[in-house]
Order: structure tokens, then C-alpha cells, then sequence
């Protein structure tokens, strides 16, 4: 299955950031877009230390936030430690991070930048 | 009873520190005791257990009836190295574990029967078991199986455990896996709850007697009296 | 327009419902409200099934068309409405709509929800689809998770700190053993969740800044209404309590493209709607059944409902006007924490609460002077929303 996260974009009439797609800017209703890239540094927003996770991963728990990259896109992503705090600059990386039902799901996972 | 007959038939014992016993305060506010039972005790908690061998929810008539069969051997001087302890609130008997030494250094997790729901009775009880064959019997590592898969995943996620590939605990059943010593004191401060000494007066009012409940109040307290149709 | 009343309502217990079904549950429950109605169920000309997860965790679908057979209301029109946790609360919206439009005159809005049947594991998956797929779920989000970064920022924001989520628990558990259908009937001490060294493991993190007893459990349960126009109600000799508005209203699906992640703005909305079309402002409301699937948000619920200012329903919290017997009681059921949450009964639940209350018929925790009641159903995180105002007319 072909995921829809690894394009970012933006609308092509009033240039609001859409991340993952969408057909129709949620702002102008326009529905041409052009894709943009991702920053390789971002701040990461909030996050949560989230343990009793879903049938399928059995980790004890997961570090999981939400990020904004440095021009504006916001993506959900794995961290990767609980010891951050919001407001972090963070490096985002694009990640081969786990399988689903035998099928390799890639997506965002950022770590602290030292 | 023929004492020489019988005493070919009695384990020889290893030595067995005695669990010291903790109060546990649980999410009501109320207090858990957590201590060793005696052997005397195990006509009464047998009572306890032996409604649960009718109910089929969350396996509890194959572990109801698992321990119903240790603590009769152990009351009996036919399981060797067992231990037993019990969780009391106000007396009344709201859980019971077993174990026992396989050697000086391995221990065996043998059941976890929680009679009270929805304060971790359970939990706390197998963490008590774990702090007892690690801290005061002093041994390397536990054995653990189970027969209700949920309870397992729980145990086998929250400590860590390692998956143990061709051994097979003795109760039979899905894999083997084992606490160490390391993962043990990893998880403990997270896991283990309770204050020691446990205060004098609930102790003694505690071994005073352990109550239990008419075997229909177990069962209700088990498996409830909800349903679509009930009301 | 018709003005809408509520004729009868019904509830099965909430907890683990062990041996039945989710065709069960919804029957009883709708026969509960049939009953409490005192109609011939010929008359129901239309039914609303709130369900959201027959399909995956019973492997039942069309479950609407299964139960009017069951209970035998064939040949009514029926439909299922699977709205994530406000499926209840959108059932209940279209079926005032169809009384209100002079199309159907008794109407059944049933919810129900058989969760059981699964390891919380896979509840919690099953949970988890409501989020974007590709975007969210990938990740091992939980709804708890969501919450959870949620909680953290707005925590911070506004000064709340663990204790006063605690307190939010411990209230709802004290109203919910006042509740004969609630599924968890357990008194629960700020020694025993706080403030002891053992709370932290009795009460141990599920997602960071949220604990155990900050969530609600997971529910088997069902919950009906019957519906009708106003002006009929009195053939059967009930109290007149009308749903007199409702509102509706949607946000992002991700809660990373939130403008502001802690802006509840859909439930916003959804009140004001339901204000405006009830002609009332916040201030008239006189208790309220919020969606506290956490703690924090009967928090955050009761502040973007405009029955307080943000930041101040700790002040609520700390002088207990939101208790029973308080000036503003929220959660006079027990709420979602204790009553339980099977997902698509949950709306109907809280208008089940609201009826009885504004009839006088809650027992121990009756609301004194109960006249107008929200009920606030928290779809998706906060991406959709349904609010209800319902009052007594006489």
C-alpha cells in the first residue's frame, strides 16, 4: 500500500501547508497544490511517553509528538526518547520504523538534536 | 499416622527465608497486607479458591484449580520448596500466590488468583512474588508461564521478560520465560509497592484470621452481575 | 420546525457484559426505552443505530437492519450511524431532525458498543483507526496518546497540575456509585492515586502526563431514547423534556494541523449551535454530561463550552461546584470515567443521564432544580463534535 506521508504541500492560491495531502485546500478550497520539501530540523511541539499500546507493537511503551518544521509544515512522528521537552530543536528523520501486517511502513522519527 | 512412613514421602526442604511482611496502600485508599500464609492457613484459603474452579472467565477454573492442588500438597508435605502469600484487606482474603524454590538459585512462578478485582490485586501480588524469590530468597532468577494470556502479555511487556527457548516450566503450557535479577531490580520501583514493617497491630490482626467470603460473593465478586438484561 | 421531546428512555448496565451480544445490548436497551416510553412499538416509524465498531470487533455490519428484526419494528426505516465516540450524539442529531422536519413522529435512537470481546490490545487498535491513517495510526498512537500530548500543552498553558485531574476522578467515581448501571463503582482516594509512594504504582503512567485513573475503562453497553414531537408527549402522561438544540461541528483530522493543538474549536462551535438554536447562552445551563474519556477533558470541555473561562474550571475543581450538590454539577452520572464508554452508546448515554436528572428521576444523585442540561460528545480528538441542549418544558 502506497502511504500518503511523504509528500508535504502547498497550496498553490494562498500557499496555506498541507501535510499529508489533501484534494481541497481547507483554506481557500483551491485544489492544485505543489509539493514542498520537508526541513531537516525541526521544534518539536508536544509529545507524549505512551504505554498499553495497540495489539501489534510490544514495546513497553513509545515516545510519539508532533513536530514543526522550520517552514511550517506539522507531521506526528516517533521520538526517539522520552527525555525531551516541547519547544526542542529536533532532527527529523525519514525512517524505516516498523511493519505492518508484512508490509515496511516508513515515516517520521526525530531525536533531539545535541 | 505412621511418622517413619510418612516422613519417606516428605521433600527434604531447602531453607526458606519467611517473606516479611508489607502493607500496600491501594487506589481506594485502603490498605493491602501482603504476607507469607502458613500451612495451617490452607484449609481456609482452599475454601477461598475452590468456587473459582466453576469459572471459566479469564481461565480462572484452570488456575482456581491448579491452586487448589498446590495448596493441598503443600498443606500435605507434597510440594517441596513452596511457598504461599496472601493479600488482606480488613482480614478479608482479596488474593493468593504461589511459588517455590526449583533450586537455591532458579525459582518457579507458579499462580496469581486475585479474588478482589479492579484495585491490581493481581499485579501487586505477582510483583510481591518476584521481590520475594529475588530479594528475600536470594535466587538468580524466576520461571514464569501463565494460563490467561492476558495477565502473561501484561507480565511478559511490563518486566521484560526473556523468552526462554526449549524450557519448559513445569505447569506445562505456552513458553517459558524468565525475570533476572537485573530486570527485576530495573523494574522494581515502578512495580513493587508496599512499606515495610508492616504496623504490628495489622499484622497480628491479620494472622488473627483470614476471612473469606461465601462462595457465592466470590463468585459475584468475580465474574459480576452485569448484563444487557439484568435490570 | 416540531419541537422534539424525548418520550422514553432506557440503558443496559455498562461493564463487561460476558454472554451477550451486541445485538443483546442494543435490543435490551431499546426495549428498556420502548417501555419507559409506554408506546406500542408499531408507532416507531424510524430507528438510529449509533455503533461504531460491529464491523471490526463482532463481525457484525448493518447491524440497524439486524435489529429491527430482532425487536420487531420491521417495517421501519433504519439506519446505522457510525460516528467514531459522537456516533451516539449524531444519531440523536439526525433522528430530532427527522421528528423536527415533520417527516417521522416516534423515532428509536439506539447505541450500543460490545468491546469486551476483545484484549484491550486490540481495542486499543481498534480505537486507534479513527486517526489518519497514514499520518497518525502508522505511528502506535493511542487515543490515550492523543490526550496525552494534549494534556501536556495544555496543562502548561493553563496551570493545571496532576491534582486537580485526580480530583476530576475521584468526583465521577463518587457520583458513579450513586449510578446502579455504572461500570466502575469504586471509591477511589487521592492517597490511594496521588499522594502515596504505592500511587504511583496503582496509578501508573498510560500516557505521559496521564495516568491510569485519568481514563475511562472499556465498556460493553447499550443506551436508548425514543423521540417525539412535543405536542404529543402529553398522550402518554410524561414529563415534557425537549432536546431544544443541538449543534454539530468538525476540525482537522490531525491534531498536527490544528491551528492551535489545544483549541477545541469544534466543541466550541458545537455548543454555540446548540445554544443559539435552544435560545439560551452558557450561562442557563444547569449541569452537564461531558465527554471525559480523560480527565482532562471534562477540563478542557467545560471551559471551550463556555461554562467557564479557560484556565478556570480549576476554581470548579477546588471549590466543588461541580460536584452533585454543587452550583454547576458536571457528571452527575459518574461521566465516561466511571459510567464507562462503549463507544457509540456514549451519547445516547448522556442523554439518558439528561433525561432523568431533568425529570427528576435520578435517585442519590439527583441535580437539585435540574432545568436545562449540555451533553457534549467528543468525536475523533475533537474533530467532531455534538452538543445537545435539553430541557424541561414542563
Amino acid at each position: 500500500m502506497k502511504r500518503k506521508n511523504d509528500k508535504a504541500y502547498k497550496c498553490k492560491k494562498c500557499g496555506r501547508v498541507t501535510y499529508p495531502e489533501r484534494v481541497v485546500c481547507l483554506k481557500c478550497g483551491n485544489r492544485e497544490f505543489e509539493v514542498i520539501p520537508f526541513t531537516d530540523e525541526c521544534t518539536l511541539i508536544t509529545f507524549s511517553q505512551i504505554f498499553q499500546l495497540p495489539w501489534g507493537i510490544n514495546d513497553r511503551y513509545l515516545t510519539i509528538g508532533v513536530c514543526q518544521f522550520d517552514n511550517g509544515i506539522k507531521a506526528m512522528g516517533r521520538i526517539t526518547t522520552p527525555k525531551v521537552k516541547n519547544g526542542m530543536r529536533m532532527k527529523a528523520n525519514w525512517k524505516l520504523f516498523r511493519e505492518i501486517a508484512g508490509e515496511d511502513v516508513w515515516g517520521w522519527v526525530f531525536e533531539p538534536i545535541k | 499416622m505412621d511418622m517413619e512412613l510418612e516422613q519417606m514421602l516428605r521433600p527434604a526442604e531447602l531453607e526458606m527465608p519467611e517473606y516479611p511482611a508489607k502493607v500496600i496502600t491501594l487506589a481506594t485508599g485502603g490498605q493491602m497486607v501482603v504476607r507469607a500464609a502458613t500451612r495451617r492457613e490452607a484449609p481456609t484459603i482452599m475454601k477461598a479458591v475452590k468456587p473459582t474452579i466453576k469459572i471459566e472467565r479469564d481461565f480462572y477454573d484452570v488456575v482456581g484449580s491448579r491452586v487448589y492442588a498446590e495448596l493441598l500438597a503443600w498443606y500435605k508435605y507434597r510440594y517441596r520448596n513452596c511457598y504461599v502469600l496472601v493479600g488482606q484487606i480488613d482480614n478479608i482474603l482479596v488474593g493468593v500466590v504461589n511459588g517455590r524454590m526449583l533450586t537455591d538459585k532458579i525459582g518457579i512462578s507458579l499462580h496469581t488468583l486475585a479474588i478482589e478485582r479492579g484495585l491490581r490485586i493481581g499485579a501487586h501480588l505477582f510483583a510481591s512474588k518476584m521481590e520475594h524469590h529475588i530479594e528475600f530468597l536470594n535466587q538468580d532468577e524466576v520461571w514464569i508461564t501463565a494460563e490467561s494470556p492476558i495477565g502473561f502479555r501484561r507480565w511478559m511487556i511490563e518486566y521484560d521478560l526473556i523468552k526462554q527457548l526449549g524450557v519448559q516450566h513445569e505447569l506445562g503450557g505456552a513458553d517459558s520465560f524468565m525475570l533476572t535479577r537485573d530486570l527485576y531490580f530495573k523494574s522494581k520501583d515502578r512495580l513493587v509497592a508496599g512499606s515495610r514493617p508492616c504496623p504490628e497491630d495489622l499484622l497480628e490482626k491479620a494472622k488473627s484470621e483470614i476471612i473469606i467470603a461465601d462462595e457465592e460473593s466470590i463468585v459475584t465478586q468475580i465474574c459480576g452481575m452485569k448484563g444487557a438484561w439484568s435490570k | 420546525m416540531r419541537n422534539v421531546a424525548i418520550l422514553g428512555v432506557g440503558m443496559t448496565d455498562f461493564g463487561r457484559l460476558e454472554g451477550d451480544t451486541l445485538m443483546d445490548i442494543l435490543s435490551s436497551a431499546s426495549i428498556h426505552a420502548i417501555d419507559d416510553a409506554g408506546i406500542d412499538p408499531k408507532l416507531i416509524e424510524l430507528v438510529y443505530v449509533a455503533n461504531m465498531g460491529g464491523g471490526i470487533l463482532n463481525h457484525r455490519t448493518a447491524i440497524a437492519s439486524g435489529l429491527v428484526d430482532n425487536i420487531g419494528l420491521i417495517p421501519a426505516a433504519a439506519d446505522t450511524i457510525e460516528n467514531g465516540p459522537a456516533s451516539g450524539g449524531s444519531a440523536i442529531k439526525n433522528g430530532v431532525m427527522a421528528v423536527a422536519s415533520g417527516y417521522y413522529d416516534f423515532v428509536l435512537v439506539v447505541g450500543g458498543e460490545k468491546m469486551r470481546d476483545v484484549s484491550g490490545w486490540r481495542a486499543t487498535d481498534f480505537v486507534a483507526t479513527l486517526t489518519h491513517p497514514d499520518a497518525e495510526y502508522i505511528y502506535g498512537i493511542t487515543l490515550p496518546g492523543m490526550a496525552g500530548m494534549f494534556a501536556n500543552l495544555y496543562m502548561e498553558k493553563y496551570g493545571y497540575t496532576r491534582r486537580h485531574l485526580a480530583e476530576v476522578a475521584i468526583k465521577n467515581h463518587k457520583n458513579a456509585l450513586m449510578n446502579p448501571y455504572a461500570h466502575v463503582q469504586m471509591d477511589i482516594a487521592m492517597k490511594g492515586i496521588l499522594d502515596s509512594p504505592d500511587a504511583a504504582i496503582n496509578n501508573s503512567p498510560l500516557a505521559e502526563p496521564l495516568h491510569l485513573f485519568d481514563s475511562c475503562p472499556v465498556s460493553d453497553g447499550g443506551a436508548a431514547i425514543i423521540l417525539c414531537p412535543e405536542d404529543r408527549v402529553k398522550e402518554f402522561n410524561k414529563p415534557v423534556i425537549c432536546v431544544a438544540g443541538f449543534g454539530q461541528a468538525t476540525d482537522t483530522l490531525t491534531l498536527a494541523e490544528r491551528e492551535d493543538p489545544i483549541d477545541l474549536k469544534a466543541v466550541t462551535m458545537a455548543c454555540k449551535q446548540a445554544y443559539k438554536r435552544a435560545g439560551i447562552t452558557a450561562k442557563d445551563i444547569d449541569f452537564a454530561e461531558l465527554h471525559d474519556a480523560f480527565t482532562i477533558l471534562e477540563i478542557a470541555e467545560a471551559e471551550h463550552a463556555g461554562l467557564y473561562k479557560k484556565g478556570e474550571y480549576k476554581k470548579a475543581i477546588e471549590s466543588g461546584e461541580n460536584k452533585i450538590t454543587g452550583s454547576l454539577p458536571i457528571n452527575p452520572s459518574g461521566g465516561l470515567k466511571s459510567r464507562g464508554h462503549p463507544v457509540g452508546a456514549t451519547g445516547v448515554a448522556q442523554a439518558v443521564e439528561a433525561t432523568w436528572q431533568l425529570r427528576g428521576e435520578a435517585g442519590e444523585r439527583q441535580v437539585k432544580n435540574a432545568g436545562t442540561a449540555l451533553t457534549v460528545n467528543f468525536g475523533g480528538f475533537g474533530n467532531n463534535v455534538v452538543a445537545l441542549v435539553l430541557r424541561r418544558e414542563k
